[in-house]
């Protein structure tokens, strides 16, 4: 375990502005930052135990070499297993969120981010390595989507809401009404500000080239 | 062949292992969420019937949809391409009863709570969920409250160029009433 290993998520690897993985769900749950929070926690807790399953499983070389024609298909029990486990655990204990997020917690399973750390990295490496990759990779790709959420609600809607639904007591309006541009809200505004990140992101990129040129 | 019948068990032992971790955690939550989905409901009755906390009891209505539709089939060319379903059907004491009823609009299924009292009218109801036109149906608030006949789509209210949504949410009122007066045993 190395401090290079738990940032690389953030900024070097970011599965979202770098690696442009899980962008479907990316542009849908962004509406709120209380949305973008939600999927991070979920998303964050099935990245881990995935990792940490997976490389528990490879760590037996018998193991490893049994299921090595059906790897992919056990990876895949497995995920599906976790973010079922993580879908009837949000039903039950905090449905508005479930209801928020909608479908997108059952698409976790088909996330690549997911399925492509299982296979690239936690079936190549100790467990306590890839927990950390799986919590680099999970804060990584939330703090992509609280930038996006935030940037989307607070031109869309006008307001920051930290849990619950737009409008609920954990919800702060910090433009009035008027002034609001509710396409920010719809997946034309996800597009754009999405759009507009990247491009900041390759321009630094470009600039830091230059640089060391 | 025996390569394949070893992958096959390990495929099956890590499906068994994460079936019982499944059934494990659904013990815990499925009565949680059983109670999540009953506040719910509750919820959206005492909406309707606008008072603060409701108690409903689930029951099986009796009433059969599709009779209705066929024998109106002749009578009314309209129900031709009705399509309702009473989804849920809940009683509050002896006055009140509540289905949840998918009817299908123009572009998507409406679900929609509707209240019908001991008399037989329509005491009130709320549209859960619908994805209509946007545009096309400016408004969802019903003006039937208290109506025990609903014929046409005047009688619900809703404005031109939404016939299709229109005649759903009339099909809906029709077999809510048409219910009520099956699972209310007479009272009206």
């Amino acid at each position: 375990m190395n401090k290079q290993n738990f940032l690389k998520g953030f900024i070097k690897e970011n599965p979202l502005f770098v690696l442009l993985l899980g962008t479907c769900p990316a542009l849908a749950v962004t509406t709120s930052l209380g949305n973008a929070l939600g999927m991070t926690l979920a998303f964050t807790f099935v990245m881990v135990l995935s990792n940490l399953i997976i490389s528990l499983i490879n760590a037996s070389a018998k193991l490893k070499e049994l299921i090595a024609p059906v790897r992919i298909a056990v990876y895949i029990v497995v995920i599906a297993s976790l973010v079922t486990v993580v879908e009837m655990i949000l039903h039950a204990f905090i449905p508005q969120l479930y209801e928020s997020l909608g479908v997108f917690i059952s698409l976790i399973t088909v996330n690549c981010i997911v399925l492509g750390r299982a296979e690239a990295y936690a079936s190549q490496n100790k467990p306590l390595d890839s927990v950390v990759d799986g919590v680099s990779m999970g804060l990584g790709y939330g703090m992509a989507l609280v930038i996006i959420a935030t940037i989307r609600e607070v031109i869309g809607n006008g307001t920051i809401t930290l849990w619950g639904e737009v409008g609920g007591s954990l919800s702060f309006r910090i433009i009035p009404e008027e002034y609001v541009i509710s396409a920010f809200t719809q997946s034309a505004g996800a597009f754009l500000v999405l759009g507009i990140i990247l491009a900041i992101m390759q321009a630094i990129q470009n600039s830091k080239k230059k640089g060391d040129k | 062949m025996k390569k394949y019948f070893v992958t096959g068990i390990v495929l099956s032992v890590f499906a068994l292992v994460c079936g019982l971790l499944l059934a494990l955690v659904n013990y815990v939550t499925a009565p949680k969420i059983a109670e999540a989905t009953q506040a719910k409901i509750d919820n959206s009755i005492a909406e309707i019937l606008g008072v603060d906390s409701v108690e409903s009891d689930p029951f099986v209505s009796t009433f059969d949809v599709q009779t209705v539709m066929e024998e109106n089939k002749e009578a009314d060319k309209k129900w031709k391409s009705t399509s309702v379903k009473i989804k849920e059907s809940y009683k509050v004491g002896n006055d009140y009863v509540f289905y949840l009823i998918d009817t299908k609009g123009f572009a998507s299924t409406i679900s929609v709570m509707i209240g019908v009292n001991k008399n037989g009218s329509i005491e009130g109801s709320s549209v859960i969920s619908q994805s209509e036109t946007k545009g096309n149906v400016a408004k969802w608030d019903f003006k039937v409250d208290g109506l025990d006949t609903i014929n046409s789509k005047k009688d619900v209210n809703m404005l031109a160029g939404s016939t299709f949504s229109s005649m759903a949410m009339v099909r809906a009122y029709q077999t809510a009433i048409a219910a009520a007066k099956v699972d209310l045993g007479g009272n009206n």
